[in-house]
């Protein structure tokens, strides 16, 4: 139905993201394809070495108290919950939640931290997009406008992994995030790490991650000026935006101050 | 006895079961939907507007525009008891983004909608002024051509000689502040429904003012005010959105014109364009003597009144005339112009106009006393007014508990044991003090009915919006009649049965209308008692009324139930009507006279932790305190008192209005939010003072809320030693002082 | 409700079980929920707000879960379960949640309350015992500009303890 509507057709699930748009007038499309109404894609299963596999049409909700979810990725868990509230999350979907792709959100720095995927349905087929490859802009995602996401699949975690979410508003305690940052690392037997990543969020367009940075830590002890070098390189070589939540500058010191302290609890060193 | 007993609410069930009735729940047969064709221009000509394409359009029945006010139509086109400046909707020229152009009429609300875009309009822009200061200079765009000016209201006080009381000073200090725009954002949006035919008019609507709103609307459609009725269900919240005339002459001249009753209910982004928050420039002078008296004060107020007056004039008046503080003060002079600008109109918002003065002196006095190594607490304490003293206006300060309440604050967040603070979070406490005036003089009138069934009905148009004003006027009508409380009724306010109010607003009704509704009750009981002395034969004075029985001081059980009484006179009721008048006002040159007939007080507290790595402000701890003189519920009171804090913690740090050339970039929750449970500080209370003795009850509907601003202010300064001096208090102002402030060092 | 400005409004009958009761509706493809409840329904205990989903004003349950009428479409509860204000109270008597917050006065305009009602409801029904965290982070989508949070938190423990006490005395 997509690729026959092309640009009058939208895909609603929970209706959260789109209806609001609707309404706005921001959207008015001829044709509504009511994807709730496709049954199996509301699931969550763990499946030993491969990972979670969580259906698109999966509550937000459901996704935050799953004891699965909870076992496997707890920092997914404790990221769902908090999106929103309780109500919003009980009728937006996951696979709602990430096709939007609203620049500030919650969730996508953790997925890409953890190395999520995202599959795809389309007249042409199936096929498998990292989250880190996902987001391609404000509202924009890698999906052509024929295809669907179906699935989200979170590999499995190794026991060693820390991982941690930190989100802040600059205005109400409840509200989206001015900027997020999620952390994992895994530091071997003798305390080196042996993998970070850092995921800056909502600062930007698409979700920010600075690759030389994350890789000062390999083979090293974690220490406090090592991270400060870290967060320092995020702060200056991410280009925040500026909107009503947060100028630029604003968000430019945010980024300092929050990868310093979302690595400093991954890499479990206790700051000043 | 009810009065300070902490009754439930009558009307808590409905509020419970969900079945209250709000105006927005209300059709009326036949009733057509309207929408509005709002300016998208702050400033500009209307050179055309043509409706043609949008009245063929099959289910819209009228398109109102202000060619249908032609001198000799059956409709005035100004209105506003201000300054009488509002036009129902723009004719010739737009002054604001948002301003109605047309209305129009329809059978759904979906086609008046689509009929929106069928209207076209040619505009010839002029140049806008946004800024209340470059509105008060010679080479300014007019808002109104007609009036060589864009001052709207200029308030002035003159007290003694303040170059005189500079010179006595040995410190002299001056600082600026500023306020922006916020809005009130009730839940439920203005809504109006209007049914109109040649000799009459009947209104239901949101509003809190429903004799200023009969009076305009009146003038609209050219009636006598006698033949237009405004019927006001309890409002979805109000804190001054409603006060005053808003959709009410628009839907009336649309359905005048459809010949059908027409249903206006604003969207939540309509909201932002109808009416906020007066933004405010305060510069405040102040000289001191070494020892920390306060010598002289002179302050400074650019107020931005938006493009029509609206109420305007009041706070212009209400903030120029506190703008020096409850303070011993023997030199002041202010300046209080409200100027005119491209900008929505702005309006009553709880607390009027003093939020924006004390955010500005209560910050200053901080500033003062840490200048001089003095006690914030002390300074104040040295500085405040005691009872029954003379203030800057010349009058005399009866029932002043400024100390009183001060001291309460700072007892209760532990003023005196400091906080702590560890590592980059910072600690500290702010106080803060509040004046404000009531409405001065002022008229309230009440009635009281009772009928055969015993039954007490009061008749009040003091419009009920949560602050609990039919519990609190039935439990004071209970007990200045004597009768119990399960028979009283009271009735929504109907110009055509409840007697005049002036406006449900500066926090007046419990005194006001309370304060009627005593007198109306000492008629009504002359005339049950002189009707039971008839009947029974004993002497007036021999009788008595508890809990609705009436009988012989002598004999108490032997007597008879109010009802049973009017059966055997063979009456059907009882009726009394009772006024409670105020005097006073001000000299329009000097602003001396009496500025209010008794005035409201608050005080506030906080401790905060501030966050000196990202700047972000957390209220570990708040207490508000508030003089009520007498508590009629002390639920009520308790609500009213914290309520005020947590809507004051919007504007304090963060809510905002952001204008983009005069266009509202942020008008709904998504970038607009107001406080939420996660936002309320963790440990919040109040303290409601009393004078044992005292006969009148004040109100509280905003005593508290000016404080906070300030005592959150404060308290970050005592933590951090940095000074915000525009509102809101966001995280990035405050780190960006603390850099500053490193870089200083 | 202004829905999208299509020339072609499609209607459909709409099944669901509203408060206990089978119940069917015209609606159109495009209307959302709480524009059912209110102009077709005249259910008026849910309240118009923000119109975005933000300040929960809006509250039903569908299948004993919050959502935001506002923003979803009639025809996504198609065959489910809706619980509205109106449908609390049994044989003439409040819920133990609207008895709470009668008591409580959780409430100053009330324009927000059965949406925090009915919320409380959801939450109790899932978690008989929550702290006061637990409640404030379960409320926290209930928008309250009066400020009656306070009430309003206590109100919803009181309402724990007496259903939890309810209970008690049904199984003994």
């Amino acid at each position: 139905m997509l690729a026959e509507h092309k640009d009058e057709a939208k895909v609603i699930s929970g209706g959260t993201a789109i209806v609001p748009l609707m309404q706005e007038k921001l959207l008015a499309p001829s044709y509504l394809v009511a994807l709730y109404k496709v049954p199996g894609l509301d699931y969550i299963r763990h499946e030993p070495g491969l990972g979670l596999r969580i259906g698109a049409l999966t509550s937000l909700r459901d996704v935050e108290t799953s004891p699965l979810v909870r076992q496997h990725a707890p920092v997914l868990s404790y990221t769902a919950s908090l999106i929103a509230s309780v109500r919003v999350r009980t009728a937006a979907t996951v696979g709602g939640s990430l096709a939007e792709a609203n620049y500030a959100s919650d969730p996508y720095g953790v997925l890409i931290a953890l190395n999520a995927m995202i599959k795809a349905v389309g007249t042409s087929g199936e096929r498998t997009v990292r989250m880190g490859d996902f987001i391609t802009g404000h509202y924009r995602t890698a999906l052509q406008p024929d295809e669907i996401a179906v699935e989200l699949l979170v590999p499995e975690v190794s026991p060693n992994v820390s991982a941690t979410y930190i989100k802040y508003t600059t205005r109400s305690q409840k509200e989206r995030p001015a900027a997020g940052v999620a952390s994992l690392a895994r530091l071997d037997d003798s305390g080196a790490c042996e993998e970070l990543k850092v995921v800056v969020t909502a600062a930007t367009e698409t979700p920010q991650v600075i690759v030389e940075a994350e890789q000062l830590a390999l083979n090293k002890k974690p220490s406090l000026s090592l991270i400060r070098e870290i967060a320092l390189r995020y702060s200056q070589q991410i280009e925040p935006l500026e909107d009503h939540r947060a100028s630029a500058w604003y968000r430019r010191q945010l980024i300092e101050v929050l990868v310093q302290r979302s690595a400093e609890s991954v890499l479990r060193i206790k700051g000043e | 006895m009810n009065v300070g007993r902490a009754i439930p609410y009558v009307d808590a069930l409905e509020r419970v079961d969900g079945s209250i009735g709000f105006t927005i729940n209300l059709e009326v047969p036949g009733m057509l939907h309207a929408r509005v064709l709002r300016s998208p221009s702050p400033h500009a000509r209307l050179l055309k507007v043509d409706t043609s394409r949008a009245e063929h359009l099959p289910g819209v029945v009228a398109v109102l525009t202000g060619v249908d006010f032609r001198p000799a139509s059956d409709m005035e086109l100004l209105y506003g008891g201000m300054n009488g400046d509002q036009p129902v909707v723009a004719r010739d020229k737009v002054r604001y983004v948002g301003e109605p152009i047309a209305v129009i009429a329809a059978e759904t609300p979906e086609t008046a909608e689509r009929a929106l875009s069928f209207i076209d309009v040619e505009y010839e822009d002029l140049i806008p002024v946004f800024d209340p200061y470059e509105a008060d200079t010679e080479d300014s765009s007019l808002v109104h051509d007609e009036y060589d000016t864009n001052v709207c209201s200029y308030f002035k006080l003159r007290h003694g000689n303040v170059e005189a009381g500079f010179a006595e000073a040995d410190r002299v200090f001056e600082h600026r502040f500023y306020s922006p725009a916020a809005q009130q954002f009730p839940l439920e949006p203005h809504v109006t429904i209007a049914s109109v035919d040649a000799s009459s008019a009947t209104l239901w609507s949101s509003t809190q003012a429903p004799y200023p709103v009969r009076e305009s609307v009146a003038k609209v459609l050219k009636l006598p005010e006698d033949k237009v009725r405004i019927i006001v269900p309890p409002l979805g919240g109000g804190y001054g959105a409603k006060n005053f005339v808003k959709l009410e002459p628009m839907v009336a001249a649309t359905a005048r014109k459809a010949g059908r009753p027409v249903r206006l209910a604003l969207s939540t982004e309509e909201e932002f364009v109808t009416v906020t928050k007066h933004p405010a420039v305060v510069t405040i002078k102040t000289g001191v003597k070494a020892d920390g008296t306060l010598t002289a004060r002179k302050v400074d107020i650019h107020w931005s009144g938006g493009a029509y007056a609206d109420t305007t004039p009041p706070v212009a008046r209400g903030g120029g005339v506190t703008a020096t503080g409850p303070y011993r003060v023997p030199h002041a002079w202010v300046d209080s112009r409200a100027m005119y600008t491209n900008l929505p109109q702005a309006g009553s918002f709880r607390g009027l106009a003093v939020n924006q003065v004390v955010w500005a002196y209560e910050s200053q006095m901080d500033i003062i006393a840490d200048a001089l190594g003095m006690d914030p607490l002390e300074f104040r304490l040295h500085n405040l007014i005691d009872e029954g003293e003379e203030w800057v206006t010349g009058e005399r300060m009866d029932d002043s508990h400024y100390k009183e309440l001060i001291r309460e604050v700072a007892d209760k967040i532990g003023w005196d044991k400091p906080s702590r603070s560890e590592g980059h979070l910072k600690r500290g406490k702010g106080l803060s003090v509040t004046l404000k005036s009531t409405i001065t003089p002022s008229t309230s009138r009440a009635s009281l009915k009772v009928d055969a069934t015993g039954t007490l009905w009061v008749l009040a148009s003091s419009v009920e919006m949560g602050q609990g004003v039919k519990t609190v006027l039935s439990q004071m009508a209970a007990d200045a009649v004597g009768v119990p409380l399960e028979q009283v009724r009271i009735v929504d306010p109907d110009t055509s049965v409840t007697p005049y109010d002036m406006t449900t607003s500066s926090s007046r009704s419990t005194f006001s209308s309370g304060g009627a509704i005593r007198n109306a009750a000492d008629s009504l009981k002359a005339q049950l008692l002189e009707l039971a002395s008839e009947i029974t034969e004993h002497d007036p004075t021999d009788i008595e009324i508890v809990d609705g029985f009436i009988s012989s001081k002598n004999s108490p059980g032997k007597g008879l139930l109010i009802g049973e009484l009017l059966q055997k006179s063979d009456r059907d009721e009882l009726f009394a009507e009772g006024t409670l008048e105020t005097q006073g006002g001000l000299d329009p040159e000097t602003g001396q006279g009496k500025a209010s007939d008794h005035w409201h007080q608050g005080a506030g507290a906080a401790e905060v932790e501030v966050d000196t790595e990202t700047g972000r402000v957390a209220i570990l701890r708040y207490h508000a305190a508030s003089y009520v003189s007498r508590v009629i519920n002390p639920t009520n009171v308790r609500l009213q008192n914290e309520g005020n804090v947590v809507y004051g913690l919007g504007p304090a740090l963060f809510e905002e209005i952001i204008f983009d050339q005069g266009r509202v970039v942020n008008s709904n929750l998504d970038s607009y939010p107001i406080p939420s449970l996660e936002d309320v500080p963790k440990h919040l209370s109040s303290s409601a003072l009393e004078r044992p003795d005292a006969e009148m009850p004040y109100g509280v509907g905003e005593n508290t809320l000016p404080s906070v601003a300030p005592a959150i202010a404060n308290a970050v300064f005592w933590a951090t030693g940095v000074r915000i001096h525009d509102l809101p208090i966001t995280p990035e102002k405050v780190l960006r002082a603390l850099r500053a402030k490193k870089e200083q060092n | 409700m202004r829905p999208g400005t299509r020339s072609q409004l499609t209607t459909q009958e709409l099944r669901l079980q509203l408060n206990r009761e089978h119940r069917s509706v015209e609606v159109e493809t495009d209307e959302t929920l709480l524009s059912v409840l209110r102009d077709k329904l005249k259910l008026y205990g849910n309240r118009q707000g923000c119109g975005i989903g933000y300040c929960g004003a809006c509250t039903v349950l569908v299948d004993g879960k919050p959502v935001s009428s506002c923003i979803m479409l009639a025809v996504q509860v198609e065959g489910k379960q809706l619980t509205t204000v109106e449908g609390l109270s049994k044989d003439g008597k409040l819920h133990p949640v609207q008895q709470a917050f009668l008591d409580h006065t959780a409430f100053q305009c009330s324009y927000c309350t059965p949406g925090f009602i009915l919320t409380t409801k959801a939450m109790l029904d899932e978690d008989p015992s929550p702290s006061r965290e637990e409640i404030r982070e379960y409320l926290v989508g209930n928008l309250c500009r009066c400020g009656s949070y306070y009430n309003i938190l206590e109100a919803a423990e009181e309402a724990a303890v007496r259903m939890q006490a309810k209970k008690q005395v049904a199984s003994d």
